[in-house]
């Protein structure tokens, strides 16, 4: 199983997070990871290393979700990569979790992004789209 | 590679530097068509300048400079790119200023690392060698205003650092 860290501005993850849990139970090996306004980079970085320690800590190679491409959160993952095993995904959102959540039996990591990225994308739908095919 | 003449919308404090708020706040609202980071210690590391080239979204541009060179680089001209310039301390603003760079305002984002400092606002910390650096701009006439997004509130900085009141 791979570890997942939800890193986001504010709280936005540990409430997805909690929004999953209404729906699907508890996730096992996930920790989210908030940005206070006050945090510098550095204190935040250290909130990081320890959730990816926890969720993988045998250094396997851990799933980071993120709010958005260029905030806080995004950059500290991704300066981490030099020295860890990860692959960060942007645009958290609840089907993405869903998707994380029913696939943890894959345990190639580049692969689980790739899936999760194709996965969450899809799950973007409108109600036009959906009106055409009935009418 | 010099820059063209650049039109500078703003000059902040930031020591998170590229981040939501600049990219998706500041960016839009003066519509910012480059981020020009000037920071010796990044301008120096390759592997940072790759990270923060692969956080800044399609369409927006971003170079890097050490104070030394910005100077050069970051000439006003009022017809160039809108640009937007990005330090992580006012000692490296004073040393701009000092090598002859363009400063009239700056913005004071956020200096959030407090190990050691003193906290004065929510979101800014500083030591004293920074409140010398304020002080010392203060004094050249630059005015500087503590704000975070461009939807909050101006605030002066001798609001919350009493010492560079006049």
């Amino acid at each position: 199983m791979i570890g997942v860290v939800i890193a986001t501005h504010g709280e936005f993850g540990k409430t997805l997070l909690g929004t999953l849990g209404m729906i699907l139970g508890e996730m096992e090996m996930v920790q989210s990871v908030t940005l206070a306004p006050e945090d510098s980079v550095e204190a935040f970085r250290d909130k990081m290393a320890a959730a990816v320690g926890a969720v993988d800590p045998q250094g396997h190679g851990a799933l980071v979700l993120v709010d958005m491409l260029g905030g806080t959160p995004f950059n500290v993952a991704m300066g981490m990569t030099a020295q860890q095993k990860l692959q960060v995904v942007t645009g958290v959102n609840l089907p993405m979790l869903v998707k994380v959540a029913s696939h943890r039996e894959e345990t190639d990591l580049a692969a689980l992004a790739a899936e999760v990225q194709k996965a969450t994308r899809e799950s973007i739908i409108t109600s036009v789209e959906l009106f055409k095919g009935k009418a | 590679m010099v820059n063209p003449n650049m039109d500078i919308q703003l000059i902040r404090i930031d020591d998170r530097l590229i981040h939501g708020q600049v990219v998706v706040g500041w960016v839009k609202a003066l519509e910012i068509q480059r981020l020009v980071v000037v920071n010796d210690a990044i301008a120096a590391n390759a592997m940072q300048k790759t990270l923060m080239e692969m956080a800044v979204p399609a369409g927006l541009k971003v170079s890097f400079h050490s104070v030394g060179e910005a100077v050069d680089a970051c000439k006003p001209g009022g017809t160039g790119e809108r640009s937007l310039l990005l330090f992580s301390n006012p000692i490296d603003v004073l040393a701009f200023l000092n090598r002859g760079g363009a400063v009239t305002t700056i913005n004071v984002g956020g200096m959030h690392f407090c190990e050691g400092k003193r906290q004065v606002s929510k979101t800014v910390c500083v030591n004293e060698a920074e409140i010398l650096a304020f002080r010392e701009l203060k004094s050249r006439g630059i005015e500087m205003e503590i704000r975070a997004v461009p939807g909050d509130m101006r605030e002066p900085l001798e609001k919350y650092l009493l010492e560079i009141k006049g």
